[in-house]
């Protein structure tokens, strides 16, 4: 009797106390914002990942972890390199933790992953590169925004642009990792640089990881060709820039890149004097003289004792996003076409510049013609020249 | 219709890329001569060898010292590796699943350390500049590699063909029973023909870091360059390893001049071809590749 009486009133406390964790729990989750994160912190591009951590939370102290009287809380996921891994993650910040925005991810086939998901879902998302045309196609979703670029069209047109018209080149000999996006680049260029009545003599595809480029130095065709274009990043873009240099190629032809590739940082500090003297085009560079700029690499300075670079700006652009949406929404993240509208409709001055949307989900921003230098010691892209009002699919006056 | 200049530089870059595929692949075929064991975490020595020789140099600023640095922390830790750890396993398999779980720990140290960019070691100055052949230039530094690589090879020919202890390793690869029998300590010449291997396998990986970069791509991508040497070139002499790797540099350098996007097809081509045809490799040795437990 004794016993089974005991029983009863532990059940009941038991029952009796999870209907008031759920009461709380649902009264704290009316007031709190979730927002999880996506970087790819294992892998190769780790250390770049955890940059792009760094930008977002400075985006989130700047305002406290806090919009509108409501709390935010960041949810961190690593998604690794895995695209169904990425999706597992979603899964579980979603239906787990029943996260109301999501940041990120970072690469484009991770993004892919995930799109089916956060469009029946609903989950309005801010990813800080993704940059491949397809979200803006086939792929498209009101709910997936990002603070990155359009591969292959910007700021690739104007990495033909520039070139044909300030420098007076005419013809290229194109040079780009062996993959999709580098064909894509590679096809980008040529739409405008052909265009505009230049001539791409050569074509060179170079498998990523590719240990030696030197055999590949023998190819360029130095005789005829006014630059060297190209489209690489990580540990190839150091070798293809050092072999540029050691096989005097550098000495022959000029160099004109696309940008947010090959002489991009943390990259650019390891290809050292070799990149000297380097040309590209881009949205974004770490000294840019704009007073928000400065703010901003200071800002990160101080709290990470580290440089900033395009992934630090894209993932504190990312979350800025979110933040001036909710602001925008009053708090009411739960208003999902709200958000959307507010995203669409945002207009501010990032550390890149001035950056708007106009109903895209991809920004229009400033394009920034640039030269590799070295000053204090240190290696940078210098701005020689700013192209504005820049959209995903600009075209140059000349084509339209 | 490629000019005199262009197939000279193709030449001598498969030469050096050659050479760097040697130092590498002699520790391989030391390792499986001797102790028939492959040890999968070799790319993993010259990785983390390259890392450290970065570092070392970065902050002494002495290049001679990051090789120190790097050749001397993988020998340890080769030394370690084999007297501590590979000596009690039982058997061959367990043996290269050790050295597959090194893999793994190795490359995560790296990462935690080091992070996920690429590091870059410039050659030394007075190893720098490049010389004229034609319209272009070419890099003093892969010259030295290939000089280093030559005598090396002529080294390790000389100390495993005409030296004391070379005859016990031969002899040790042929029978070990009988070595020890004479009263040699054979697990004193595996730990030293291990540590050896890593050794050179150190070397090789600083002294590429001017040329490949240190990053955490190296060590599967140098383990499989090296493992198709060696079939290529015949699994158990020096001048197997030699002739394989050279063979395997100058078809990736001349096949990327060719045909650029097939460069790793051409490898792995060649590599069929051999199997198919010579299976015991080019240089004659006696025995195809085969785990025995």
């Amino acid at each position: 009797m004794k016993t089974r009486l005991a029983v009863i009133l532990v059940l009941g406390a038991l029952v009796a106390g999870l209907l008031l964790a759920g009461c709380a729990a649902e009264e704290e989750a009316g007031g709190l914002i979730k927002i999880g994160v996506l970087p790819a912190l294992t892998g190769s591009l780790a250390t770049n990942e955890e940059q792009a951590v760094h930008g977002i939370k400075l985006a989130l102290e700047e305002v406290n972890y806090e919009v509108a009287g409501r709390k935010i809380e960041l949810l961190v996921e690593d998604v690794g390199e895995d695209p169904a891994l990425c999706l597992t993650k979603v899964k579980k910040l979603k239906e787990l933790n029943n996260v109301d925005l999501l940041l990120g991810p970072c690469v484009t086939s991770s993004g892919l992953a995930i799109r089916d998901y956060i469009h029946e879902n609903e989950i309005v998302t801010t990813a800080w590169f993704c940059s491949s045309p397809s979200f803006l196609e086939e792929s498209y979703s009101r709910y997936f925004f990002r603070s990155s670029h359009n591969s292959g069209h910007q700021p690739t047109g104007h990495s033909a642009y520039i070139p044909y018209t300030v420098n007076g080149y005419r013809k290229a000999v194109c040079t780009a990792l062996d993959y999709q996006a580098g064909h894509d680049e590679v096809e980008g260029f040529k739409e405008i640089f052909e265009g505009l009545g230049g001539e791409v003599i050569q074509e060179i595809y170079m498998p990523i990881g590719t240990a030696d480029y030197g055999p590949y130095m023998a190819m360029i065709n130095v005789d005829n060709a006014d630059f060297v274009w190209s489209f690489h990043w990580g540990d190839d873009a150091v070798r293809f820039v050092k072999a540029l240099d050691e096989y005097g190629i550098k000495d022959q032809v000029g160099l004109f890149f696309t940008g947010g590739a090959t002489v991009e940082p943390p990259d650019l500090w390891a290809e050292g004097d070799s990149a000297l003297g380097i040309e590209d085009a881009s949205h974004y560079s770490a000294v840019l003289d704009t007073p928000e700029n400065t703010r901003f690499v200071q800002a990160i300075r101080d709290k990470y004792q580290e440089d900033v670079t395009i992934y630090t700006e894209h993932g504190y652009v990312a979350a800025k996003m979110a933040i001036l949406a909710l602001e925008e929404v009053e708090g009411d993240v739960e208003d999902v076409a709200g958000m959307i509208e507010a995203l669409e409709n945002l207009e501010f001055e990032a550390p890149r510049g001035p950056i708007k949307f106009e109903g895209l989900h991809s920004p229009i921003q400033n394009i920034y013609h640039r030269v590799v230098e070295k000053v204090d010691g240190k290696l940078q892209n210098t701005v020689i020249g700013t192209y504005a009002n820049v959209g995903p699919y600009w075209m140059p006056p000349e084509l339209r | 219709m490629p000019q005199a200049d262009q197939l000279a530089l193709v030449f001598l870059d498969g030469m050096a890329f050659g050479m760097l595929l040697f130092l590498l692949a002699a520790g391989l075929v030391l390792m499986l001569g001797v102790m028939n064991i492959i040890n999968l975490a070799h790319g993993s020595f010259y990785m983390l060898a390259g890392f450290i020789g970065v570092w070392v140099a970065a902050k002494t600023g002495n290049f001679a010292l990051g090789i120190l640095a790097g050749v001397g922390a993988v020998g340890v830790l080769g030394l370690v590796m084999e007297r501590f750890f590979l000596r009690r396993l039982p058997g061959k398999s367990e043996q290269v699943l050790f050295t597959l779980g090194c893999v793994y720990i190795i490359w995560d140290l790296a990462r935690e350390v080091w992070g996920s960019n690429p590091r870059f070691l410039s050659a030394p100055s007075f190893l720098g500049g490049s010389v004229a052949i034609g319209d272009y230039q070419f890099p003093v530094y892969r010259l030295a590699i290939i000089l280093v690589g030559l005598i090396i090879a002529i080294g390790l020919w000389f100390f495993v063909e005409r030296t004391r202890f070379g005859a016990i390793v031969r002899a040790g690869a042929d029978d070990k029973e009988m070595v020890a029998g004479i009263g040699i300590d054979i697990k004193r010449v595996f730990t030293a023909v291990f540590t050896l291997a890593a050794l050179l396998a150190g070397l090789a990986g600083v002294i590429a870091t001017p040329v490949l970069t240190a990053n955490l791509r190296l060590d599967w991508q140098i383990l499989t360059l090296a493992l198709v040497v060696m079939v290529v070139g015949g699994l158990r002499t020096i001048q197997g390893a030699l002739v394989g790797s050279l063979l395997i540099g100058l078809v990736y350098s001349v096949g990327i001049f060719f045909f650029p996007e097939l460069s790793m097809f051409l490898i792995f081509g060649v590599m069929a071809l051999i199997l198919a045809f010579r299976p015991y490799g080019i240089v004659r040795s006696h025995e195809k590749l085969e785990l025995k437990s």
